[in-house]
This record gives C-alpha cells, structure tokens and sequence, in this order.
C-alpha cells in the first residue's frame, strides 16, 4: 500500500517539476526572443541615426564658396545637401529621402529610409515609423514653409526619428503594449560648414 | 519510511521552486533594463537636442549684434538667464501649435525667442514622444573656468557650462549631460 502511494507521489511530484520546466523553458525562450528584437532594433536605430547626424553635420565641408546653397532640396522627409562626406577631395551630392510607401516588412507600420549618395540609391531598412525634419535659421526661429523654398535659410536642423522592430512582437505578459520595441530619437544638429 | 521520501522530495521541490522563482526574477530584471534602454536612448537624445538647440545662439545677450568681438569677460552679462519680458516663455514648454507655428509643424517656445546661451538657465521643457510621454528636461547655465569647465565661477568669463538633467517616469534615475560653450 505504502509503496503504490510513493509511487502516486512520486508521480504527481514530477508532473509538477515537469510542468514548471516546460513553462520555464517557455519563458526563457519568449524572453531571450524579446531581448533579442529589442537590442536589435535598438541597434539597428541608433546606428543609422548616428550614420545620418555624421553625414549631416559634414554637410558644407570642402565645398567651395559660391555655391547658391550646400542645401539643394529641404523639406519634412527629404533632404539633399552638398558636402565633402567621404574626404576624397571631391564634393558629394547626398539625400536622404523617407519613403511613406508600404513595405514587405511583417510590420506594416515600418517604412524605408532611402540615402543617395552621388547617384547610388540605398535602402535602409532599419524599421523607421516615422522620420521628420524641422529646419531652423540663423538665430534659431524654425522654417515652417515645406517644402523649404530659400534653403539658404538653413542653419540648422532637428531629425526625429520614430522606430520600431521591423516585425512585429509584443511578449505575452505585456498585452497592455500598443507598440512594438523600438526607440524615438531627436537630435538638433547645427553643421559647422553651412555656408 | 515513506514520510522520509515525502519530505524529501517536496524540499527538493522547494529547492527548485525557488530556483526557478529567482531564474524568473532575473530575466524580468533583464527585459526590465532592456526597455529602459529605450527610454535612455530617447532621453539622451533629448538632451542632446537642447544643448545643440543652444549652441545655434549668441554667446551672450552682451555680445548681440556686437561686430567687435570682446577681448576681456568683464563686460558679459553677470545674472544668466532670461533677459526681459521679451524672453519670457511658459513653464513647461512643450510643442506648441500657437503662431509662428501651425498644427502641421509645432515648435517649442525657446527656438525662437531665446536669442542667448544663458536664457537656458532654469529652463524646463516637457516632451511627449510618440512612444512615451513625460520627459522632463531641465537646464542650468553656470560660468565656468575655460581650462576646468567642471569648475564653478561667479564672476563672468569666456565659457559657460549648460547643465541638462532628463527625467521620465519610465527610468529609474535622471540624465545629466553637460556641455561647456566657448566664446
């Protein structure tokens, strides 16, 4: 009798364990799946960023005096401005254009991001929402016509940058989540060389 | 006999559950820190933002229109902050939709009326971002020694410290960035 009881015992003992290992695995997996979207889009964000404030703050450089403007074409989503970027000697025709259109990204929220350089076209496809840019003049006061028609106004400029994961992830235990993981980036950046 | 094995097995149990508690508990901790990273990245951006928000402005209100430029501090201003009604700004300041903007472009209050790096000083923005609301950005202009910026001066001098603390309800601690404006 005694025996038949530690085996009933041992049975439900191990169901139990069984079933916490198998919840357990779940969640690590659920959660090493969430780490890994987040730090990538995280990633993916702030390095294209990085990449445009970089080519936006050397825009002007090594271009000479003369020229109507550095700034060629401005207005919310696009951008097409002159600049020494890679420092070869020659002046480099740059844009940076953010396309509405829908994408085959399972987010359908994300949009792509298309950067010009001398004619090249690539896509950047990092999962950007929404990207726009402000444009401000000499003593600072924001340029409210768009597209900008006088871009030699500009003397600054402030990118924001709504993004999120290109696919679309919410975790089970943060139902309550509108958004997929992602990152708003601003930055107001004032190019030394523009002219 | 049996008792024995019972009571082993559930303290083996216990020994586990608790394993797996703490286990759990770590990588909440974790998603915890990752999607605080998030907010970090936005706020630093945000502070960011302001300093080179200033860095578009005249040194001082002193040196306004001025074609000569100074060649001693004395005569910079020597209470920072807002100079005249001219400059007065609402507190907060948050995106407003009000002339000279419109609903299709919103702007904040000081890019157009802060003419001077130390109208900064005691300034406060709120920011709603898309994905979170509530960033508090708090600024102090102070005077500071050229060759230690981390230093204090009363007197004026040739290089002010912007001071920019970023608060958001969704991280734990607040932001300091500094950034010191040569003249």
């Amino acid at each position: 009798m005694s025996g038949i009881l530690d085996v009933i015992c041992s049975l439900v003992i191990s169901g139990i364990v069984l079933v916490m290992i198998v919840t357990f695995n779940g969640t690590i997996a659920e959660h090493a799946g969430a780490q890994t979207v987040r730090v990538v889009t995280q990633t993916n964000l702030t390095t294209a960023c990085d990449m445009m404030e970089f080519e936006l703050r050397k825009m002007g450089y090594l271009v000479p005096l003369g020229y109507d403007s550095v700034i060629t074409y401005a207005d919310s989503t696009k951008i097409t401005f002159k600049g020494d970027i890679d420092h070869n000697g020659s002046v480099d025709l740059v844009t940076y254009a953010f396309d509405p259109s829908i994408t085959s990204n399972a987010n359908k929220r994300t949009h792509l991001l298309r950067r010009t350089f001398n004619g090249s076209q690539q896509i950047i496809n990092v999962g950007i929402i929404k990207l726009k840019i402000t444009y401000y003049d000499s003593i600072g006061t924001q340029i409210t016509q768009n597209p900008v028609t006088s871009t030699k106004r500009i003397k600054s400029l402030r990118l924001s940058v709504n993004g999120e994961s290109t696919v679309p992830f919410i975790s089970s235990d943060e139902k309550y989540l509108k958004f997929s993981p992602g990152v708003y980036w601003e930055r107001t950046i004032k190019p030394q060389n523009l002219n | 006999m049996m008792g024995t094995n019972v009571i082993l097995a559930v303290g083996a149990l216990v020994i586990f559950g608790t394993f797996l508690s703490s286990s759990n508990h770590l990588m909440t901790v974790n998603t915890q820190i990752a999607e605080q990273n998030e907010y970090y990245i936005t706020a630093i951006s945000l502070g960011q933002s302001v300093i080179a928000e200033a860095k578009t402005k005249f040194f001082d209100q002193k040196v306004v229109g001025r074609t000569i430029p100074l060649t001693v501090p004395d005569s910079l201003s020597v209470v920072l902050g807002r100079d005249g009604v001219l400059e007065a700004i609402p507190s907060p300041d948050t995106l407003t939709t009000a002339a000279p903007y419109s609903s299709t472009n919103p702007g904040y209050v000081s890019t157009y009326k802060f003419n001077d790096v130390d109208d900064y000083n005691g300034y406060y923005r709120l920011v709603n971002t898309p994905r979170a609301e509530g960033y508090q950005i708090r600024t102090k202009v102070q005077y500071t020694s050229p060759s230690y910026p981390d230093s204090v001066r009363l007197t004026p001098s040739f290089c002010k410290r912007m001071s920019v603390t970023v608060k958001s309800p969704f991280i734990p601690d607040s932001i300091i960035i500094a950034y010191a404006f040569t003249y």
